[in-house]
């Protein structure tokens, strides 16, 4: 059979030529892949895969074009001696991208088993953090004892100890700190004050000494809040309907705030009894954790408010939950440190939710935290309850 | 110290007898020539069951894969093809002499085969074109590879909860 060999010659050239290109073009996305996440190891595995087939595309492809070469130019004999080394060099190729391609299929073996045991394990971002961490190392020890069912559940409880160790490091520091500053904050407000009795309202100076006196004041009020985080005194409190107090804060927002899209689902559950606590700071943690879910939400979107409660613990439990950004996994575990935000310059401090912690460690209770990135957050407060107590009369 | 001189001198003795009166090594096998293609084939072998367990794996995976993945799978298989192919024309032509190739002119070739069949000479003939399974696996490559940095293209969001 007597056949042209022009479609094989230029298959054979064109193709060396575009794979060998294209070759080029994959190991450089890879390597981006590679920068973009440089702890993901399975990326790290892609661009040694595509580095390989690089080399294989590049020799098959420069041995394909020499033999072409050598061909046309009539010297067969060098292209024949030329042919098993280009033969060894791409058997040698072939067999490091198996390797690889072998160790990158265990890998996504390992990660695929690693996934799944966490979905058994029923493991998300979720970070419990027990706000009554006045509770000694011994007390810890018994709780994991119990209730240690595998490993993922180990690191849970070591992660929520390490947590709750911390924000009490932080508010012994805190309180030290907000406590130093305080009186020399007074002192300078009531001097600033007493100079503005005597000063016409008109004069620069006076001006001057209403700055110095709301700047003193915004200081003020940021220590009062790192005291709010450290305080262990138990706060004065009275029986209350903790539903009348979401309401009431509810509604201070829908009012005051650009609610119209945002929709607000109440879901309350009518047997929770009156609640001892304190009305003032309980409000103030509803609020923040209420206009964070709005912050979230940002335009459109559900803020749900659920309360549940668990007569065999004698636990309530407020959730707040948004169909917001949800949190980052890296930031989850510093959203109770003070100054802590990922909101603007100006449109936060960082203390609402680090005091909303202290006023729940304060009421014995306990915050937790759930997101998901792209899914939205859900803040839970479990408080105690005590069935035997009445409203108070307000 | 004796010893000693005696292990010395018997090294440098025996080490001048093996210098002085070579002979055959048999402790290397010598193979014969055609072990080259004998190793490239299973070279083919080798590639073509890693990317078999890479299809396998990316299948296997949980939740479903993202379209990146789905066109690394793709390309996969067309590896697998392209190293069949490959893996046929060696055996034709090189490994068992089925296919018997003589240059005739510039342009022409002359196809012979131990079976005089027309059919197996036609399958050869495109199957020498290999690159035509060789360039889709890595278009899809690129393909997968350009969709799985989009896929990981950092986002903001996450800002502004706390």
């Amino acid at each position: 059979m007597i056949i042209s060999s022009l479609p094989i010659s230029i298959v054979d050239l064109a193709g060396s030529i575009l794979v060998a290109v294209l070759s080029l073009f994959c190991l450089n996305l890879a390597r981006k892949l590679k920068n973009r996440k440089p702890e993901k190891m399975i990326w790290e595995y892609l661009f040694w895969i595509c580095f390989i087939l690089v080399l294989f595309a590049v020799f098959r492809s420069a041995g394909h074009i020499l033999k072409h070469i050598l061909l046309l130019s009539g010297n067969e004999l060098i292209s024949d001696s030329i042919n098993p080394f280009t033969g060894a060099v791409n058997s040698f190729m072939l067999i490091s991208v198996a390797v690889v391609i072998f160790f990158f299929t265990r890998v996504l073996k390992f990660k695929n088993h690693t996934l799944k045991d966490k979905k058994e394990n029923n493991s998300g971002s979720i970070l419990p953090v027990d706000a009554s961490s006045d509770r000694g190392p011994s007390d810890y020890r018994s709780i994991i004892n119990y209730s240690v069912n595998g490993g993922e559940q180990k690191n849970l409880m070591e992660n929520q100890m390490a947590q709750a160790d911390k924000l009490a490091s932080i508010g012994q520091l805190s309180a030290g700190v907000a406590h130093e500053m305080n009186n020399p904050l007074g002192i300078i407000l009531g001097y600033t004050q007493l100079l503005l009795r005597d000063e016409d309202r008109e004069t620069e100076r006076y001006q001057d000494l209403k700055t110095i006196e709301k700047h003193v004041k915004s200081c003020k009020a940021i220590v009062e809040d790192l005291l709010s985080f450290a305080r262990s005194s138990k706060p004065e409190r009275e029986v209350i309907n903790i539903h009348e107090a979401i309401d009431d804060v509810l509604n201070f927002i829908v009012q005051h705030s650009d609610l119209e899209k945002i929709e607000i689902i109440r879901d309350y559950d009518i047997n929770i009894p009156p609640i001892l606590i304190n009305e003032r700071k309980m409000k103030q943690v509803f609020m923040n954790l209420i206009m964070n879910a709005k912050h979230a939400v940002d335009k459109t979107g559900t803020i749900k408010v659920t309360t549940k409660l668990n007569r065999s613990k004698n636990r309530a439990y407020l959730k707040v939950i948004d169909t917001g950004y949800g949190i980052e996994k890296k930031n989850l575990s510093r959203i109770f440190d003070p100054f802590f935000t990922t909101k603007h310059t100006g449109e936060g401090t960082g203390l609402g939710l680090s005091v909303s912690y202290g006023i729940i460690k304060n009421h014995d209770g306990e915050i937790l935290v759930e997101s998901r990135r792209g899914k939205g957050s859900t803040f839970s407060v479990v408080l105690p309850v005590n069935a035997r107590h009445k409203v108070t009369n307000r | 110290m004796e010893n000693r001189i005696y292990i010395v001198v018997s090294f440098f003795a025996a080490l001048s007898w093996t210098l002085l009166s070579p002979d055959q090594a048999l402790a290397t096998c010598d193979y014969g020539r055609p072990e080259g293609v004998h190793t490239h084939q299973l070279a083919h072998l080798f590639f073509i069951i890693s990317m078999g367990i890479l299809i396998y794996r990316l299948r296997e995976k949980k939740p479903p894969l993202p379209p990146g993945w789905k066109f690394i799978q793709y390309s996969a298989i067309f590896f697998i093809l392209w190293s069949l192919d490959a893996f046929a024309v060696h055996f034709m032509d090189e490994q068992f002499n089925i296919i018997q190739i003589k240059i005739i002119g510039l342009w022409q070739i002359k196809i012979n085969d131990c079976f005089n069949n027309n059919l197996l000479k036609f399958f050869y003939y495109l199957a020498r074109m290999d690159y035509l399974l060789c360039m889709p696996a890595f278009i899809f490559l690129y393909y997968g590879l350009r969709s799985l940095l989009k896929e990981n293209h950092p986002d903001a969001a996450g800002k502004g909860q706390v």
